[in-house]
């Protein structure tokens, strides 16, 4: 027994392990652990309770925070954002992926242009899209002149639209992402079986719905996971545009804990909360790649 | 009637011509291959045949019917590459099922047609499995029936054999020979086993970096090889090869090296001091043999015996070497001085600097 500790100690590999065992220790696991302590003591420094007064709730948080209705609506709204984003970015990379697939004049100088929303400092993203929504902005101008008519909607402040310029900045910003995936693997498809499909009779369109596409399933959930991951996390285009407004209208998840732990310093409220959608995100997306991924190895 | 032929066809890639004025006609029902080593131009003539390339100049017709604006889905050909291809997310029954759904084929009759073709190439078992679950030459089986399922008056192969290991090489060669004789079709078939062309083939396309070197029936390729470059592709180490020149032997014409004189036709009184090789096979050397004329001689340094015949190693002059293959009752010994003759219809003569042939 004893010898066996020492050679795990003093192994090489245990060594070579040690700085990267170390880093993530302290970038994963004491987080974890703190957040996981927050969460179930009652440390709210606004409210009175300071870290040394706090004591031990239990799930007290988590009962809170899954019966606040803002919370709730929060999830909801991030949901639809998410599942609104993912599939209308998934059919226009197919759709440009599809379009590009081709001999195409001006492929090297549009695909970068298509890959530039990807480069662009989120912060600015949000002014371009706070420009050009703001009441007497393009928009609203493009809009009156199709309909003949003025046209002036109140984008950030009616709660009924708030949530269109949100989405739509997000799918600009996030698009090239995944189209950069579904490219490449739609260019990974071997040549030999394009070329067999297409001496058979297949068109470019047959071509890529018979052959690509059934083999993209792997690719496409990958990208679904990669962007859903990002879009539940959406933040800073909330932030920048409406934050969370007008009332609540536009209150992602992101936003609600930051407002909660930021602005009403609910620390240990919002640490379940954390926990909470981390659990959901762990469940959602470990189980659709394992379905994708894995599948084949386990029979 | 589809007949394919190119034009002085030329493809550049880069400025490296991969086709270089190319003309050639392949008749209807022809089993041609092209052969060549690697970099030839082989596979690239293929693909200006089937579409995947269009040629920098040059016209390419099909059935009399220029097919330069034809995209390859109307061309009406079939084709097998050499990495098979075969659709990896279809079970082998969609793959050969493919094509003519994509035709709207009834029902009924695509089940028939599957059947038939995967009896004629003894698939059957096979039908529901994917294509990772089968074997390569069992695939290249598959790839060969999804192409003649929609019986295609022209087919290509595109070193069909490539991937596959010897024994299978054999078998799928003789199931392409056999449905070639009883489809009646057109097959194109590309190599770079000279032996594969020589069995296979009713024409054979031989071709070096993008231009046709010889174009015939193999065996007349085989005995009457156009330049050096065909007589060594078909055969390098069977063929002697004897540096010399052309000279006078005094009214007729002969080919003289060191240790040695031949006596040629009298057509070759042209190139009279020109510098060339002649070419002989073993088989067409004579040791000890009256009939023939003295054309020198030869000091036995290695024999093999092969059962049905040896091959003696012979020196001579300065280092000259020369193979002969003999009847396994000859008897020599190491270090014998003995006579070579040659059967002079069967010499050939090639320019050293050209490597064309002169006769």
């Amino acid at each position: 027994m004893k010898k066996k500790t020492v050679a795990l100690f003093t192994s090489e590999k245990f060594i070579y392990k040690l700085p990267a065992n170390v880093v993530l220790m302290f970038l994963v696991f004491v987080p974890t652990i703190i957040v996981i302590w927050l969460s179930v003591i009652n440390f709210a420094p606004t409210q009175g309770v300071s870290l040394n007064d706090a004591s031990f709730i239990g799930p007290g948080n988590y009962i809170d925070i899954l019966t606040d209705q803002a919370f709730l609506a929060a999830l909801l709204r991030t949901v639809i954002i998410t599942a609104v984003c993912v599939v209308v970015e998934l059919f226009l990379s197919l759709l440009i992926s599809f379009l590009l697939s081709g001999k195409i004049a001006g492929k090297s100088i549009l695909f970068p242009l298509l890959i530039i929303p990807l480069m662009i400092a989120p912060v600015v993203v949000g002014n371009n899209f706070w420009l050009l929504f703001s009441t007497n902005g393009p928009m609203n101008q493009i809009i009156s002149a199709f309909a003949q008519s003025q046209v002036q909607i109140n984008w950030f402040t009616d709660a009924h639209y708030a949530m269109i310029p949100i989405t739509l900045a997000e799918i600009w910003h996030w698009f090239p992402l995944t189209f950069l995936i579904i490219y490449s693997g739609l260019a990974g498809v071997s040549t030999s079986e394009t070329r067999a499909a297409s001496i058979l009779g297949a068109n470019e369109w047959q071509i890529f719905k018979d052959i690509k596409l059934p083999k993209m399933k792997k690719i496409l959930m990958i990208a679904i996971v990669i962007r859903s991951m990002e879009a539940i996390k959406v933040f800073d285009t909330v932030h920048l545009l409406t934050q969370g407004g007008p009332g609540t209208a536009t209150e992602t998840i992101s936003y609600f804990l930051y407002k909660n732990g930021f602005w009403y310093s609910r620390i240990s409220f919002i640490s379940a909360g954390a926990w909470i959608v981390l659990l959901i995100c762990m469940i959602i997306f470990s189980t659709s790649l394992n379905s994708v991924l894995f599948k084949e190895k386990k029979i | 009637m589809p007949e394919i032929v190119l034009e002085n066809v030329v493809k550049k890639y880069g400025t490296t011509k991969a086709i270089d004025n190319v003309s050639v006609t392949i008749s209807e029902g022809e089993f041609c291959v092209i052969v060549g080593p690697s970099g030839s131009g082989k596979t690239t003539l293929l693909n200006l045949i089937s579409g995947f390339v269009m040629p920098d100049s040059g016209q390419i017709m099909i059935g009399r019917e220029n097919v330069e604006k034809i995209p390859p889905r109307n061309r009406d050909i079939g084709m097998v590459f050499q990495d098979i291809g075969l659709f990896s997310h279809m079970t082998v029954r969609q793959n050969l099922e493919y094509g003519l759904k994509l035709r709207k084929t009834d029902k009924s009759v695509i089940q028939k047609q599957v059947n038939e073709i995967a009896d004629k190439l003894k698939i059957n078992q096979l039908l529901d499995k994917k294509p990772n679950m089968i074997s390569g030459g069992e695939a290249q089986r598959v790839a060969i029936g999804r192409t003649l399922i929609l019986d295609p008056p022209i087919c290509l192969f595109d070193e069909p054999l490539g991937n596959l290991d010897a024994n299978l090489r054999v078998e799928i060669l003789e199931e392409i020979k056999y449905l070639h004789k009883s489809m009646g079709k057109t097959f194109v078939f590309v190599t770079h086993d000279q032996e594969q062309a020589l069995s296979a083939g009713t024409k054979i396309i031989v071709m070096k970096d993008g231009k046709i070197m010889q174009t015939g029936h193999p065996l007349e390729i085989y005995h009457n090889p156009q330049n050096r470059f065909v007589a060594e592709f078909f055969g390098i180490s069977s063929m002697n090869l004897i540096a010399g020149r052309v000279v006078d032997l005094g009214g007729s014409v002969g080919f003289e090296s060191e240790g040695m004189k031949v006596k040629l036709k009298d057509d070759l009184k042209q190139y009279v001091g020109r510098r060339v090789f002649l070419a002989v096979r073993p088989l067409n050397i004579y040791l000890e043999d009256q009939m023939h004329d003295v054309s020198g001689f030869g000091t036995v340094n290695l024999i093999e015996k092969l059962g049905d015949k040896n091959l003696v190693y012979l020196k001579v002059g300065g280092d000259q070497k020369i193979v002969a293959s003999t009847p396994p009752q000859h008897k020599y010994s190491l270090q014998d001085k003995i006579r070579i003759g040659f059967d002079a219809d069967k010499l050939h003569i090639y320019d050293q600097e050209q490597g064309e042939r002169l006769i």
